[in-house]
């Protein structure tokens, strides 16, 4: 399912997120589960603050990665990929 | 005989014994565990043998109460180990593992019970002469320093067919016969005192197998995910767990080690303090 553009989506505030070099970890108390992302991953969860939309953290993304960065549908698929990836594990807030 | 007591020191920390009825057991103490000589205070920790009766208390508080002198041995070391663990919990984390060193560079090694911890490590020190630091639990305290629980290494009888070399060891052999783990004091593996080792490398340990070792380097994010399942006191302190972890993940190469008889798992960690490991 793509993410709609008009989507902000925003992490569940009692999950706790630690930042490593090549990515980061996310922890849920709720089901002692530990989940690792990866890097672009580790940028879409920081990006999930309600404040962003998809566009946007792929504005964002693209200019962090530099002129190195993938072409715009590749980073597109990637954030869906992500975000996909956070409802299904039920770490977003309920909108 | 009269009462007598003794000091223990574990992981810096002292437990005042008072063991009465069977002098052998004040001398067990002495050999298994670093003493201190101070003898002032009370000794909340009290070990009595009557024949066919031990009783161990705290406090005065029964813990145990054991048929055999084998028996009340194990009940004081895991009573010691848990009190141990019990008062670092809430400054530090303790992490299910072993830890050698060769020279300043240690290796952590962790997994699930029935990989291959404590025989990996025993392996290590008795046929490629590493120090065997700590066995079952390394205290990780603040600032990342690893320190061992100074526990005795608890070897089961099985280990004498993977490791014929333990036999060697000089302890008396009579908790095997007795149906009990040998409590073998950690100074039994270490040929000098050394340098505090820092953590070089930290392996996790999958099954061992006839097949060929399968070595595999984790990332930062992987290492941390995995590390978590192996920190006793991960609960308490969620948050600051994660984060010394990361910190320990980013100090240390980390590696997932599955399969390999032990010959080859010993050559691996060979290979991780080298810098031969990919």
């Amino acid at each position: 399912m793509a993410v709609s553009e008009g989507n902000r989506p925003r992490g569940r505030e009692d999950l706790l997120y630690q930042e490593v070099t090549d990515g980061g970890v996310l922890f849920d108390p709720d089901g002692e589960k530990v989940y690792v992302l990866n890097a672009s991953a580790a940028f879409v969860w920081n990006c999930c603050d309600g404040a962003h939309s998809s566009e946007e953290m792929l504005d964002e993304l693209a200019a962090s990665l530099g002129p190195g960065a993938p072409d715009r549908t590749t980073l597109r698929a990637d954030i869906d990929k992500a975000i996909e990836h956070f409802r299904r594990n039920g770490l977003l807030a309920d909108a | 005989m009269p009462p007598i007591r003794v000091n223990v020191v574990l992981a810096e920390l002292t437990f005042p014994i008072r063991v009465e009825g069977d002098s052998s057991l004040a001398a067990w103490v002495r050999e298994t565990y670093p003493i201190s000589r101070d003898g002032r205070g009370a000794a909340p920790v009290h070990v009595s043998w009557n024949p066919g009766r031990g009783i161990l208390r705290h406090d005065g508080r029964l813990i145990k109460r054991a048929r055999s002198r084998e028996e009340l041995l194990q009940f004081v070391e895991w009573h010691l180990a848990g009190e141990a663990i019990r008062r670092w919990r809430p400054r530090a984390f303790l992490l299910h593992g072993a830890w050698i060193a060769r020279g300043r560079d240690g290796v952590l090694l962790a997994g699930a019970h029935g990989f291959g911890k404590t025989t990996l490590a025993v392996a290590m020190a008795l046929r490629h002469r590493w120090r065997l630091l700590g066995d079952d639990v390394v205290i990780v305290k603040p600032g990342g320093t690893v320190r061992p629980l100074d526990r005795p290494v608890r070897l089961k009888p099985g280990i004498a067919s993977a490791l014929p070399e333990v036999r060697r060891l000089p302890v008396g052999f009579g908790p095997w016969k007795a149906g009990w783990p040998l409590l073998v004091p950690l100074r039994a593996f270490r040929r000098s005192s050394g340098p505090a080792p820092r953590p070089r490398a930290i392996v996790i340990l999958g099954p061992s197998g006839p097949s060929e070792p399968i070595v595999r380097r984790l990332g930062e994010g992987e290492a941390v995910a995995r590390l978590a399942r192996f920190v006793m006191n991960f609960r308490d302190r969620p948050a600051e767990a994660l984060e010394r972890l990361a910190s320990l993940a980013r100090r240390a190469s980390v590696f997932h080690l599955e399969g390999g008889s032990l010959a080859r798992r010993c050559a691996a960690v060979e290979t991780f303090v080298s810098g031969r490991a990919s």
